[in-house]
């Protein structure tokens, strides 16, 4: 509500994408998109809708335009309705996600700011600062879709990538390790410790492994406001440093 | 004074017809008589993998060392199936091209490039399993559904046939498989609303000398088995590769998933022949039997898996038996004489059906819309063709475990050459609305952990359908198998690991870790009285000898 009252209803509209927007425009791509960029957005050179790496486009206006303008490149015009515009416009802003997760994205500077003053920075690192127990974030808008990471942000427990997860480990010699996991294979482990060593342990050298199914991070709902939340989410997916 | 002529001309045999003596469809029916080449895919046309070699056994397995590497130049999955004959290898790469080795260093003869048309559209890939061999001519089944003759010695083309239509959205992926005189080639374009089929070719001219519709027409058995116009854009792609029994003077085919693929109400009744396996006359391509896996099919679950077949006793009498581990979860023994069903069971958790009644027909329990379904869209297994050992008796294959997917399900439009599937997965996992990722992941790192599914190299035991021992790998794993007459088991996985075990009870006797995922099966062969074996890992084809 609180963003609603600080700008104009029109860009606000222009950065909520529901669900039934996403799965509508789901159909849509499937019929008048996917024979040329493929199912995953990437079948045109220079271009990953599902990573929202555009030749030009920036804004959704620009990506309107695109499809109902065509391009010198060869793709042609889409005679759509305004409607069916924005349905597909929220499609590829949801990285194609065809499971429809709604988001909001508000404002990448006020998100920059929340990032800073939120705490995010006391465990995640971006650009050069912030620990590394967390996942770094330099990249994190090509890397997750804007559903994924909402569903971070609001719900930990669900939206934490099983390859992330904090894992313990006791050695047949005794000692405790405790991190973040890298990477796992049938007879090894790769891990980030408590004090940023990198680790690989072998297996066989384990007496005790124990993956932690809890969340190493708190729930923003609730936290920061839907606006707040939106605004955050805008700033994190603009993050796609390679 | 007779006998000893003949023994001195046996010798001379053994000695002379080894070097680059022409592949007769003879020699290739008794291909099992030849373990030191890889003549056809599956080692023998029963597809079962299993090599006569004996020099690599279960002491010395220990001191396999690397004695070669080819590198791929393309980038992307390498699922190809060398063959060796007579110290010469020929592999494909990405798209469609051909290279002969020898198989001794790995150095390069020639290399052959086919460049397919750019309409050429694949669900999965740009992949190719290899190539067939008659006479001095190499065959290769293209991207774009040509068919290509290559003079072995040379690399060059010979004749080169347009197959299916390439903007119908046919193409093939699969190893060519020669029977006799012909040449017999599947296709691929299940998620395009094809209407699949297997073709045998003049090995000279390119001549097609029949066709097998795997989707009766009106008129023909099994059409009333479709409703309305259905039958048109029905799939049943074939695209792995087919095994040949001499004998009966069959050839066997598993076929693929109906299109639309996770759509079953847009296409009312059985499906007949998606898949199924199909016994085919091997003169004429006249459906002898078949057997259906998976009636009306609403999961993707091709039964594009090679028929392996076997000879063993069954209720107390020699039998010919067909074995068959299924993408849809349950393993199979069927009469491969007549295709009657003989048992069933399933090899991981299955939920899209109860059971199976008494002729091998699934019980089909669907789960609700949303829920996930087991196994999951890439199956309790899949193409990678799996070993049968005489030796041991036991079956190998690989398998997914714990692994479940969710689908959404819509009606699909055909418009030739796009994707007509009907839906799709949203979810790939065990538990709804997990955070996992796409199905085509191959990278060195397992984000999916096991929480969303793990692999495992399974053997079971066909006379009872139980495991015999498992061998559970961390991540999932889409390695094919081979055997040898020593009890040696060779396969891989996803992580890189090259294995050798103790066929007999599982007992890992060496690993070495090739740093890329091994997505086909190993090979063995022998030259100048060296046995080798050889594994894609990734992109390097890396081939193992003893120490000397």
């Amino acid at each position: 509500m609180l963003y609603a009252a600080l700008a104009a209803p029109a860009a606000a509209r222009d950065h909520l994408y529901s669900a039934e927007q996403i799965q509508v425009g789901y159909r849509i791509y499937v019929g008048q998109c996917q024979l040329c960029h493929g199912p995953n957005g990437d079948g045109i050179a220079r271009v990953n809708l599902s990573r929202q790496q555009f030749p030009r486009a920036v804004t959704d206006d620009d990506i309107r335009k695109a499809i109902t303008t065509g391009s010198a490149a060869g793709m042609p015009p889409f005679a759509l309705k305004a409607e069916e515009l924005d349905d597909l416009v929220a499609y590829v802003r949801s990285g194609l996600d065809q499971g429809g997760t709604p988001f909001r994205l508000g404002d990448v500077a006020r998100g920059r700011a929340i990032y800073e003053n939120a705490g995010c920075a006391t465990c995640h690192r971006l650009a050069g600062i912030g620990p590394r127990t967390a996942p770094s974030l330099d990249d994190i808008g090509a890397l997750r879709r804007p559903g994924q990471i909402l569903t971070v942000l609001t719900d930990p427990a669900r939206g934490t990538m099983p390859i992330n997860r904090a894992v313990t480990i006791v050695t047949r010699d005794g000692r405790t390790i405790q991190g973040r996991r890298f990477n796992e294979d049938t007879f090894s482990v790769q891990l980030i410790d408590a004090q940023e060593n990198v680790r690989s342990v072998e297996k066989s050298d384990i007496r005790r492994y124990d993956v932690s199914m809890a969340p190493q991070m708190p729930s923003y709902r609730g936290r920061l406001s839907d606006a707040e939340l939106a605004d955050l989410l805008a700033y994190l997916v603009s993050l796609r440093a390679q | 004074m007779h006998r000893a002529i003949s023994i001195l001309l046996a010798i001379s045999a053994l000695v002379f017809t080894p070097v680059q003596a022409q592949v007769t469809s003879q020699r290739l029916e008794r291909a099992a008589n030849e373990p030191g080449n890889w003549m056809v895919y599956g080692g023998s046309y029963n597809n079962q993998r299993y090599s006569g070699l004996h020099q690599i056994n279960r002491e010395n397995a220990k001191k396999l060392q690397q004695v070669w590497v080819v590198q791929n130049q393309v980038p992307g999955a390498w699922e190809s199936n060398p063959l060796v004959v007579d110290g010469i290898m020929y592999v494909t790469q990405r798209p469609n091209d051909v290279m002969a080795l020898d198989a001794k260093t790995g150095r390069l003869f020639w290399i052959y490039h086919w460049t397919p048309d750019p309409a050429a559209r694949v669900c999965c890939g740009s992949n190719n399993r290899g190539v067939a061999i008659l006479g001095d001519t190499l065959f290769m089944g293209t991207l774009d559904a040509h068919l290509i003759a290559i003079d072995a010695k040379t690399g060059k083309p010979l004749w080169n046939r347009i197959v299916a239509d390439v903007k119908s959205g046919y193409s093939i992926t699969m190893a060519p498989l020669i029977v006799k005189d012909q040449v017999l080639v599947g296709v691929g374009g299940g998620e395009y609303g094809i209407r699949g089929f297997v073709a045998a070719f003049n090995p000279r001219s390119g001549k097609e000398f029949w066709r097998f519709n795997a989707i009766p027409g009106p008129g023909e058995p099994g059409f009333e088995t479709w409703s309305g116009d259905a039958w048109k854009t029905g799939g049943g792609s074939i695209w792995t590769m087919g095994s040949y029994d001499p004998v009966l003077n069959l050839v066997y085919w598993g076929t693929g998933n109906p299109g639309p693929d996770w759509n079953p109400a847009q296409r009312p009744g059985d499906n007949l022949y998606t898949d199924s396996v199909v016994a085919l006359n091997a003169d004429t391509g006249k459906l002898q039997w078949h057997f259906q896996f998976t009636p009306n099919d609403g999961y993707d679950y091709d039964s594009t898996q090679v028929p392996v077949l076997a000879d063993m006793d069954w209720n107390g009498k020699p039998a010919k038996l067909m074995l068959w581990a299924n993408r849809n979860g349950f393993f199979y023994v069927l009469d491969r004489a007549t295709g009657q069903f003989l048992r069933g069971a399933p090899f991981v958790k299955v939920n899209w059906a109860s059971g199976l009644d008494k002729n091998g027909r699934p019980i089909q329990t669907p789960p609700a819309a949303g829920t996930p379904v087991w196994p999951g869209n890439q199956g309790g297994t899949n193409w990678y063709p799996p070993s049968y050992s005489p030796s041991t008796g036991l079956f190998y294959f690989s398998v997914w475990e714990n692994y479940a997917t969710t689908y959404r399900r819509e009606e699909a439009v055909y418009q030739p050459g796009r994707t007509f599937v009907g839906g799709g997965p949203v979810g790939i996992s065990p538990a709804p609305g997990a955070p996992t990722v796409g199905i085509g992941r191959r990278g060195p790192i397992d984000y999916w952990t096991s929480e969303v599914g793990s692999g495992a190299t399974v053997a079971l035991d066909p006379r009872t359908g139980k495991r015999a021992w498992t061998f559970s790998q961390y991540d999932v794993t889409d390695a094919g198998m081979l055997t040898t007459a020593t009890d040696l088991l060779f396969t891989g996985g996803r992580e890189g690991y090259f294995y050798a075990f103790d066929a007999r009870n599982g007992t890992l006797l060496w690993k070495t870790n090739l740093g890329g995922s091994i997505i086909n099966a190993p090979i063995t062969y022998e030259v100048d009285g060296k046995q080798y074996v050889s594994v894609i890992a990734g992109n390097i084809l890396s081939t193992f000898a003893l120490q000397e």
